[in-house]
This record gives C-alpha cells, structure tokens and sequence, in this order.
C-alpha cells in the first residue's frame, strides 16, 4: 500500500469498524426488545386462550342442570379440546415455527393432548416431567405462568409462553422457535456487513480515484524536486531557523565524505566553520533569516580532512505565513578555483620577486662599473697630458736625430693611436653602462600616472631637441595631439627618443622631416612619429626595440637601448608601441596609449 | 679670516684621488690636504673622536664622494648640516652618480655645489679648475665653536 493513500484508508476503514459496531450494537438491543415483546404477545395469547377454555369448560359443565356425572365432565373436555382444536388452525401471529399446545401431568409424564408438530395423537408420547426438555409445559403445569427462552419437548430453543389452565389439570405453551424470532435480526446483521463492506470497499476505490491525479502530482513534483536535488553537484542542506541541520542533499555527503548521515544531522551547522568563518556563517544565517539572501567564502575540509573551499549562499524557505521557516544553504565546491588563484598569486609575486631582483642586479653592476670606468679614462686624460709634456721635452734642439725621430713616430704616430683606441673602447663601455643604468632605473621608478596634455609634453621635448634639429639639418612639425594617460617626465623622454632616431637615421639625399601626428581610436590615443629617413629591413623591424640592436650596425652614437627604453615605458603605462618602415622611404614609429 | 684653507678629501678609490690630487695641482691648488677613505673617518675627524682630529681656528673645505664604506657621503652630508656648529663648512659633492633625485637631495640637504664625474675628462678638468678657482678667492667661514 503506497504510503500516501494507506493513511486515508486506514481512517476508512476504522470509521467502518465503528459504525459497523453501532450498527451490530443497535440491532442486537432491537432484537432484545423483540423479544420482550414477542414474549409478551404470546403470553397475552395463551393466557386469553386458557380463559378461554376454562370459561368454556365451565359453561359446558353447567348445561344439565345438577348432573355432574363424569360424563359431562368428558363431554366438557371434548368440546374444549375441538374448540382448542379450531382455535389453534385460527391462530394468527405464531409465524411458521409457532405452536399452542396443551398437556396434561400424568404421574411422571407429561401427555400431549393436541396435535402439533413432531407429535401425533394417536401415539402420544411421554415425557419425563421435569427433565431437560419440555421446560415450558413443566412450568405450565406447575402453575407457573410466564414466557420466556426455554427448551421445548424437542429440546431445541423456543420463545415460549405458558400458561395453567385450571380445568382438567391442563397446561397450555404457545411457543416460538428463537431461531424464527432471530432470523429477520441475524438478516439485519448481514445486510449491514455487507452494506459496510462494500460502502468501505466503494469508499476506499473512490478516494484511490478522486486522489489519484493529487498523488500523481504529488509524486511528480517529489520526483522533481529529487531529480533537481540530485543533479546538482553542489552541497545543498536545508537548515532551521537556530542554524541545525536538518537535512543534506547527496552531493552534499559525497563532497564532505560523510558516510553516515545521521552523525551531521541535528548538529549547528555555523559549528562547521572556523575562526572568522563562523562569524560569516552566523551573519550569513541572520542575513536570510532577515529575508535577504546571507553570503560567505569560506574554508571547511571534509570529514576525512580533505582541503575544501566553498562558496556559500543562503536564502530563507517562506512557511505558509510568508514568514522564513527553514534556510536553505547552497554550497558550491570552489576549492580548485582557490588553488588555481593561490597559486597564480605565488606566481605572480616570484615574478616579482626576480624582476626586482635583475633590476637590482642590473643596477648594482652597472653603478660599480661607473668607478672604474672613471679611473680608466681619467687616466687616458693624463696619459694625454703626459705624452704632451714628453712632445714638449722632445723639441729640445740637442737631442740626437735618429732618437728624435724614433720618439716622435713613438709619441706623434703610435702611442696617440693607442689611446684613441683605449678612448673609444671606453666611451663605448660608457655608453652601455649609462644605457643599462637607465633602464634599470625604470623599473625602480616611480610611475605617476596624470591625464596629459599632450601637445605640452611633445612641445618641451622638441624645444629641448633645438640644437639637436639644426645640427641634423631637420624639420619637425607636430599636429594637434589627443590627450593620455602617463607619466610626464617618462612621456617626453619615450618622445625624445623616438625624435633623436628620426634625426640618427635620416637619409643623407633629402631634408629630414619629422612629423608628430595624434588620433582617437577607441579606448586609446593613438601617437604617430613619421620621418623620411632611410628606413627599417622587413626582417629587422621587429627587433628594433630589443636592448643594444643597433640597426645597420652602427656603433656610435647610443648604445641601441632607446628604443627599449620606449617600450618599456609606454607598455608600463598600458600601451603598446610599433613600427612601419619601408627601407629608403622612412619610417612611422607609432605609440597607443590609453586615455583613461 | 684669512688663513690658508685645508682641503679634506673623503674619497675611497685610488685612482679617483690621484685624479683629483693631480687636477687640484694643474689649477694651481697647494692648500695642504687630508685624505679619508670612508666616510665614518672624515666624521670622527670632525667631531674630534679618532686619532685625527680638526684642528680649531682652521677653515676646512670637503670634497665629498658619495660612494663610501662604513659611511657613505650622503650620510656624512646630512649629519654635518644638522649640527649647527658644522654646518657653515662648504661641502662640494663630487661623485659618479647622476641620478636626479640623488642630486636634489644633496642639495636639499646642503651642499655647496654637486660635481659628477663625467664621462669627459675636460669637464672633470674644468669642474675642478672652477673648484680651485673658488678656493683660492672665497673667504671661507670659520667652522663655529672655535675661539
């Protein structure tokens, strides 16, 4: 029996018991009314019928004036017995089992006088007075008079009444058998069993009908609702209102690795969670049971100690009253997405880490080289000086000729080439040092970040270039520029040096032209440095901005490192810097960057 | 007053001195010198705790490297300008760096003038030469709390 139509059922079928009992209850004192009654009737009839016959018996004795020979007597009884004769065919309201009969005591036998059933008159029988049947006559005939539930002369259950008759010693039985009396009572009793019955069975089948679509839904939204509990993966636990957990979903247990649930249900669930989770967990609960929605991130392992991490959701569950009546807690497994963001964060701090480090390095290195640097070309200085005053003694008029001539090709020829050499190696080695020094000094620089205005900052840095313009014979035309987000002193070193390239790589056939343009494109300013110089390779153009490429080979002038050093600035500010050649046209160096 | 200036030289590589030294000489600058090669030195001196010390009733001149150990000069910059005894002394800062912002916190603290050691060895001469110059025509102050 499915359990959602049992208990409806089970009401049936208890109320059925219960009015089948009344119903049984009502009948059986019904019938005992009956019978008093039926008792009561025939009594009523016997007694009339004994009246009867003894007044008759004394009109009969009474017709020959004074003659009371036995005759009359016999006479008398004759005529009493025919009319009883009558009488009993006559009788009405004795049923089909009813009888009226008389008897007379005869010793120790009691003498049937009428024919009546089971009993003829011709062979009278005789029974015992006083034994176990004929209960009824027996009383009769020791006077008694009454009715009652007896055995009769057949020994079967009768309802009998009995009456003495005072003429001839008779007694006189109208008798019912009980069975007759209790039939139409028994067939109440089976009617109302079986109207019972099928009522309950009707009954029964018409709930199951009337129900069965309420069931159906019933079961289909439980169904639902499972299905949906189950498919989701998240941990999913409805709580009370004090916090205890009342129930968790499946995928719940298996991520918790809770094996047996009943050691988790009951218990408050804030409990779980440690240190300032729990505060969360109490604040997230108040929150919902506010009628908001209470939200935290959190840290709580798995029964078997598994790291988990979750993030939790809870909402109120509204009772019939509209007002919260449990919560429901939605707890998602978001334990990779915390080690994936930890571990991106440890990543991100060792790159860190050794970026700082090499920028130290790199500084260091090339701070110490200073030192040195210094004292070597000091000393190339006074190696000058020295060789000018030994030039001086050599001039002295009274020196031999071929020691003269052997110390001027020394100290006019050699030793100077020497230190030309010694002199340019240096201000190379110069040259890369202050490069590497500037660039490391980037990354220790502090970057403030300000709208500019442009046109400003691209203004002083062509000022500044003034002599630097006349000396290479160009001309530089700046249009008006959008405004960006950078760092001033940055931005115009980053324009300088993209200028002091145009003016090292102009082409020695034409004037060189330099034009500085600026436009919107979406997020970003977008700078453009043209020039008309020689141009970049196809195969080069990429590599212009790696640190000390020096395009065409050259290696005067700067160390390579300028365009680095642009890149460098313009991509920490969040822009991109490239380049557009084409060899012996000139070359377009453009700079994005965003405007905020 | 006039007495001739004792220039104090705070200086920790060799090569740099004798640079300096041959410079100072090429000018024409024979003031008698005190040489010091950390800067912990040339603060004992001028508080008078080591086995040198400054002598009262001399006026001093500091040609300050930065690059130092124990000390370095820009220390030694700061702890002699905070004194109010000391700090009338010029101090010129002679040094490899030309960070800008080293340079503008030596003058924030007080340096006479900042002098780097360039690249150019003409400059260095000329930077030198203009040191001597300034030597030998300024009435240096008299270091206070002397009698």
């Amino acid at each position: 029996m499915k359990p959602d139509v049992s208990q409806p059922l089970r009401s049936i079928a208890v109320l059925a018991t219960a009015a089948l009992g009344v119903a049984l209850i009502s009948i059986g004192l019904l019938y005992n009314v009956s019978v008093h009654q039926q008792g009561l009737r025939l009594l009523g009839m016997v007694r009339e019928q004994a009246r009867i016959i003894e007044a008759m018996a004394a009109h009969e004795m009474q017709r020959p004036a004074g003659d009371t020979s036995r005759a009359v007597q016999d006479d008398a009884f004759v005529a009493v017995m025919s009319q009883l004769r009558a009488a009993q065919n006559k009788l009405a309201g004795l049923g089909q089992t009813g009888e009226l009969y008389v008897a007379r005591r005869e010793g120790d036998s009691i003498v049937y006088l009428l024919a009546h059933r089971g009993q003829s008159l011709v062979h009278p029988a005789r029974m015992v007075f006083g034994g176990e049947s004929g209960e009824p006559m027996y009383r009769a005939l020791t006077g008694r008079s009454g009715a009652g539930i007896l055995r009769d002369y057949r020994g079967a259950k009768v309802l009998a009444a009995y009456e003495p008759v005072k003429v001839f010693g008779l007694g006189m039985v109208a008798a019912l058998d009980l069975s007759e009396v209790r039939a139409p009572f028994l067939k109440a009793d089976l009617i109302v069993l079986v109207a019972t019955l099928v009522f309950t069975i009707v009954g029964g089948l018409l709930l199951l009908v009337v129900s069965a679509p309420a069931r159906r839904r019933l079961r289909e939204n439980s169904e639902f609702t499972r299905r949906i509990l189950a498919a989701s993966p998240d941990c999913i636990e409805v709580l009370d209102l004090e916090g205890r957990l009342l129930f968790i979903s499946d995928a719940g247990r298996q991520l918790l690795e809770i094996d047996d649930p009943q050691t988790v249900l009951n218990t408050s669930w804030p409990d779980f969670w440690q240190g300032s989770d729990h505060e969360a967990a109490l604040r997230a609960i108040a929150a919902a049971k506010a009628g908001g929605s209470g939200m935290l991130e959190g840290f709580c392992p798995s029964r078997k100690g598994t790291p988990r991490w979750w993030n939790v959701v809870i909402q109120p569950m509204a009772g019939s009253d509209g007002k919260p009546e449990r919560l429901l807690a939605t707890s998602r497994d978001i334990t990779e997405r915390k080690r994936t963001e930890e571990e991106k964060e440890r990543l991100a701090r060792e790159v860190e880490r050794r970026k700082v480090e090499l920028e130290q390095l790199i500084y260091a290195a090339s701070h110490d080289l200073r030192t040195p640097m210094v004292g070597v070309q000091g000393f190339v200085g006074e190696l000058r000086r020295s060789l000018k005053d030994l030039l001086a003694e050599l001039s002295r008029p009274d020196l031999p000729p071929e020691f003269r001539q052997r110390m001027t090709e020394l100290t006019g020829a050699e030793i100077p080439e020497s230190l030309k050499f010694i002199d340019a190696g240096v201000k190379r080695m110069n040259g890369l040092i202050t490069g590497l020094l500037r660039l490391s000094r980037l990354g220790r620089a502090e970057f403030q970040a300000e709208l500019l205005d442009m046109n400003r900052v691209v203004g002083e840095v062509v000022r500044s270039l003034e002599f630097a313009a006349r000396e290479a014979g160009a001309k530089v035309e700046v249009s008006d520029l959008p405004a960006a987000l950078g760092d001033r002193m940055q931005m115009g070193q980053a324009f300088s040096n993209l200028v002091e390239n145009a003016f090292k790589y102009r082409s020695p056939d034409r004037e060189p032209v330099i034009r500085i343009t600026g436009r919107r494109d979406g997020g970003m300013a977008v700078y453009t440095v043209e020039d008309n110089g020689i141009g970049i390779a196809p195969e080069q153009q990429q590599r212009v901005f790696i640190p000390f490429f020096r395009a065409d080979g050259r290696t005067d002038g700067g160390e390579g490192l300028g365009l680095t050093i642009v890149s460098r600035i313009v991509e920490r500010l969040g822009g991109r810097v490239w380049v557009e050649s084409e060899p012996g046209k000139g070359s377009r160096f453009y700079v994005a960057l965003p405007t905020g | 007053m006039k007495k001739e200036v004792v220039i104090l030289i705070a200086e920790d590589d060799e090569a740099h001195i004798v640079l300096i030294q041959r410079n100072l000489k090429r000018a024409g600058i024979a003031n008698e010198q005190v040489l010091f090669k950390d800067g912990k030195a040339v603060l004992d001196f001028m508080y008078r705790r080591g086995e040198r010390q400054r002598l009262p009733d001399t006026a001093y001149l500091l040609l300050l490297d930065i690059k130092m150990p124990e000390v370095n000069g820009v220390e030694v910059l700061r702890q002699l300008k905070a004194d109010p005894g000391l700090k009338k002394m010029p101090v010129i800062i002679v040094t490899t760096t030309d960070d800008p912002r080293e340079v503008d916190r030596c003058h924030e603290l007080g340096c006479s003038s900042y002098v780097t050691k360039p690249v150019d060895y003409e400059q260095f001469v000329e930077a030198i030469r203009r040191l001597g110059l300034y030597l030998l025509v300024v009435e240096v102050p008299k270091v206070d709390g002397d009698k």
